[in-house]
């Protein structure tokens, strides 16, 4: 079984009184592409920079590489390529003076990565930074933390700004790269259609906590809705594990549930003395049911 | 009435942090205005605490208030209200007016206390004018790099009114006589309706470039097609590549900016030289003197500016907390030292040439080691902003002020050279103290919370 290449443990995070994360214990395989998803203020912004080691855990333990996050060694760091939410440009520069100072720093770079990527994502770099689109400005952050060629890349956000031409450009182009070589990606969003096109694995953050996380089609399965016709009436509410809602009335029930499995199925109609269809439901009514 | 009394109230303090410089300031004018009452005919401490108040209350309106009057007008909702954009004008004109008001009248009330003079009907007159000034000067200056000239002269004018130091190239008689004040008053009045008319018939006023402010680009550059990037333009060594991060500012204003402090010092060096060459010896001192003192904090401040930039350091430099409190630590020491460097030089052949012809200037050694005390602890209390906006921060930031204050007026007042030097002891101590706790709010720096520069 291959190393985890991210680990946290118990990790929670609080501002004064103000729980922000409690409780994550997650871990991430090298080559995989975890999709972050969650409400805004559900704490992905947080999670992604503890795990970066930009701020420190109130509880538990964030490793990256081994390391503990908050003191990643430098040789650890230049694994890490970072696309911010909120892109930390400096407006006076040019996109090409911005990206040779990254370079500069990062002591290393692939320059013809960058400029097929520039191409593609046709990214101005000749114009000042200040004069750029927030799409344009996020392509560019994006090239900058691409350029030193990471084995670790963590997006926040990264299609926001980006109009749909451009996002599907970009997530193509994010599925080849991730494909070219073994490439972790770890990416925060709250358009659920990206997440369908290339993360194998999701994390679904709810209130500071995940609510879900595994492979996205074990995700598919195990979250269905039920629509239940029963003989006799209903009880009011549905002893149902794993129940995120439901809706009784009368002989018939509609229950959406989150560990659905054969073996339930048959549990539940044995229970009930009831015909029981399942409904798959899309990524995005799955994400709705989570924070419903 | 209601929306020309936000707009004052906006002008005045904006921000939770000019409210606290607005609540301070008052307090210490109110002290140091009872405080006097009771000790007169003398002032004592009180006559230093009265400037510190009204430097304090003023200082955020004097500083940005044409520059917030134009982010407040800029949004395109403000044309969907009845006369929004005439309400707003008014309210920029009482603001100033207030403040005006405020300083004429705090120095007034000193002065009377123990000169027993009448209302100093020509501070006030002049006081709006150069607010005026500074407002409409920074108001342009937020888009166009003439403006920042016109606001940076006024500065110039200020020192003229409150000080009849220089004699040379002095403006002072003129201002304060009837005549003088005659054209201020025409002047200001003008400003004022030119500015209005311009301002209430333009269809699309701008946000603050806020970039540009001060020594900015010329606004105009925004249109212009962007120049080819050569391969010089591109190429960093690490070392600058960490100064362009930190300062957020590329290094062709870097070379812009040290070329306008140089020739403000040569402005300022070849001043001090005609006053001499007209036997002002005095005057010549005391500006060297002043730039001495300025000159730590300025350089100091820098800190605070790289504090901005440096969460870059931690990912993309590779740099570990320390590190990056380290590299911090030794750029500030580089532009302090230099500065420093600089005002020590200028001093020490100043008053090699003519320290014995300036008798009115209490001249000690200690004053070439004031840009250098508190510059540091400057330097330090910059350093310390990496938990938010602490009331604690501020406090210590304020006692820096008020003691970098406190030795301006005693420097210039020609207080006792032990005076001076017990200031520097207090502030060198206070350094000691500040150092090892800016390096452990360093080590556990949390970027979340001291998010650093925001892109406007």
């Amino acid at each position: 079984m291959s190393e985890s290449l991210v680990t946290t443990r118990s990790l929670g995070k609080r501002f004064g009184n103000k729980s922000v994360l409690h409780d994550i214990s997650l871990s991430v395989a090298p080559g995989s592409v975890v999709g972050i998803i969650g409400k805004n203020g559900a704490g992905k912004t947080t999670l992604l920079e503890i795990l970066l080691g930009f701020s420190p855990a109130s509880n538990g333990r964030a490793e990256l590489f081994g390391e503990d996050s908050f003191a990643l060694s430098s040789a650890s760091k230049t694994r890490i390529g970072f696309v911010p939410q909120q892109d930390e440009l400096i407006n006076l520069l040019t996109g090409r003076q911005q990206l040779a100072l990254i370079a500069a720093l990062r002591g290393r770079w692939n320059a013809p990565l960058i400029e097929r990527l520039q191409e593609i994502w046709e990214v101005p770099l000749d114009r000042l930074i200040q004069s750029l689109s927030g799409g344009e400005r996020q392509k560019l952050s994006t090239l900058a933390a691409l350029g030193h060629d990471p084995d670790l890349l963590v997006l926040d956000e990264p299609v926001a700004s980006l109009d749909p031409i451009a996002r599907r450009r970009f997530l193509q182009e994010m599925i080849a790269l991730t494909q070219e070589r073994t490439r972790t990606v770890l990416f925060s969003t709250h358009i659920v259609s990206d997440l369908e096109r290339i993360a194998d694995q999701i994390w679904i953050l709810r209130g500071g906590t995940i609510a879900w996380a595994g492979p996205l089609d074990v995700l598919q399965e195990s979250v269905v809705r039920l629509n239940i016709t029963a003989r006799q009436p209903l009880p009011r509410e549905l002893p149902l594990s794993g129940c995120l809602s439901q809706q009784v009335a009368g002989v018939r029930a509609s229950a959406v549930v989150s560990n659905w499995n054969a073996q339930l199925q048959g549990q539940l109609q044995e229970q009930f003395a009831a015909e029981i269809q399942v409904e798959p439901l899309g990524l995005e009514d799955i994400f709705v049911e989570f924070h419903t | 009435m209601k929306g020309i009394a936000r707009t004052v109230l906006l002008l005045l303090c904006w921000s939770s942090f000019t409210r606290w410089l607005l609540g301070i300031g008052l307090a210490l004018t109110g002290i140091a205005v009872v405080g006097s009452l009771a000790a007169r005919p003398h002032h004592g401490i009180f006559g230093i605490l009265a400037p510190l108040g009204v430097i304090t209350t003023v200082i955020a309106p004097v500083l940005w208030s044409g520059t917030i009057l134009r982010a407040l007008s800029a949004p395109r909702a403000l044309q969907l209200i009845p006369r929004g954009r005439l309400k707003l004008l008014l309210g920029a004109v009482i603001a100033q007016l207030l403040v005006a008001m405020f300083i004429g009248g705090v120095v007034t009330a000193m002065a009377a206390l123990t000169a027993s003079s009448g209302f100093q009907a020509s501070l006030f007159v002049d006081a709006f004018a150069l607010l005026t000034v500074q407002c409409l000067g920074s108001f342009i200056a937020a888009r166009v790099r003439a403006g920042g000239l016109v606001w940076l002269m006024s500065w110039a004018l200020w020192a003229q009114l409150l000080t009849a130091a220089f004699k040379y190239w002095h403006l002072r008689e003129l201002l304060v006589s009837i005549t003088g004040m005659s054209a201020t008053v025409g002047i200001t009045a003008l400003l004022w309706l030119l500015f209005a008319v311009r301002y209430l018939r333009t269809g699309l006023i701008r946000l603050p470039h806020w970039e540009l402010i001060g020594a900015g680009l010329n606004a105009r550059a925004d249109a212009t097609p962007p120049r080819a990037v050569t391969p010089a333009d591109i190429r960093f060594t690490r070392a600058q590549a960490l100064s362009t991060v930190l300062s957020g500012i590329p290094r062709e204003r870097r070379a812009k900016i040290l070329r306008g402090l140089t020739a403000g010092l040569a402005v300022a060096v070849i001043a001090a030289g005609f006053n001499a060459l007209k036997g002002h010896w005095n005057s010549g001192s005391l500006l060297i003197v002043a730039l001495c003192l300025f000159a730590g904090p300025a350089a100091g401040s820098w800190a605070g500016v790289m504090t901005q930039g440096a969460k870059a350091m931690w990912l993309h430099a590779g740099l570990s907390r320390a590190e990056v409190f380290a590299q911090l630590e030794v750029r500030s020491w580089r532009v302090l030292l230099a500065a420093f460097a600089l005002c020590a030089f200028l001093a020490a052949c100043w008053f090699a040439v003519g320290g014995a012809r300036a008798p009115a200037v209490a001249w000690s050694p200690a004053v070439l080691v004031t840009p250098l005390a508190s510059g540091a602890l400057f330097l330090y209390a910059q350093l310390q902003f990496v938990r938010g906006r602490r009331f604690m921060d501020l406090l210590l930031f304020g006692i820096a002020m008020a003691l970098w204050a406190v030795e301006f007026v005693t420097v210039l007042g020609q207080g006792a050279p032990a005076r001076i030097a017990s200031l520097m002891g207090a502030q060198v101590l206070l350094v000691a103290l500040l150092r090892p706790l800016a390096r452990r709010r360093w080590g556990r720096i949390d970027w979340l919370v001291h998010k650093g520069r925001r892109q406007f």
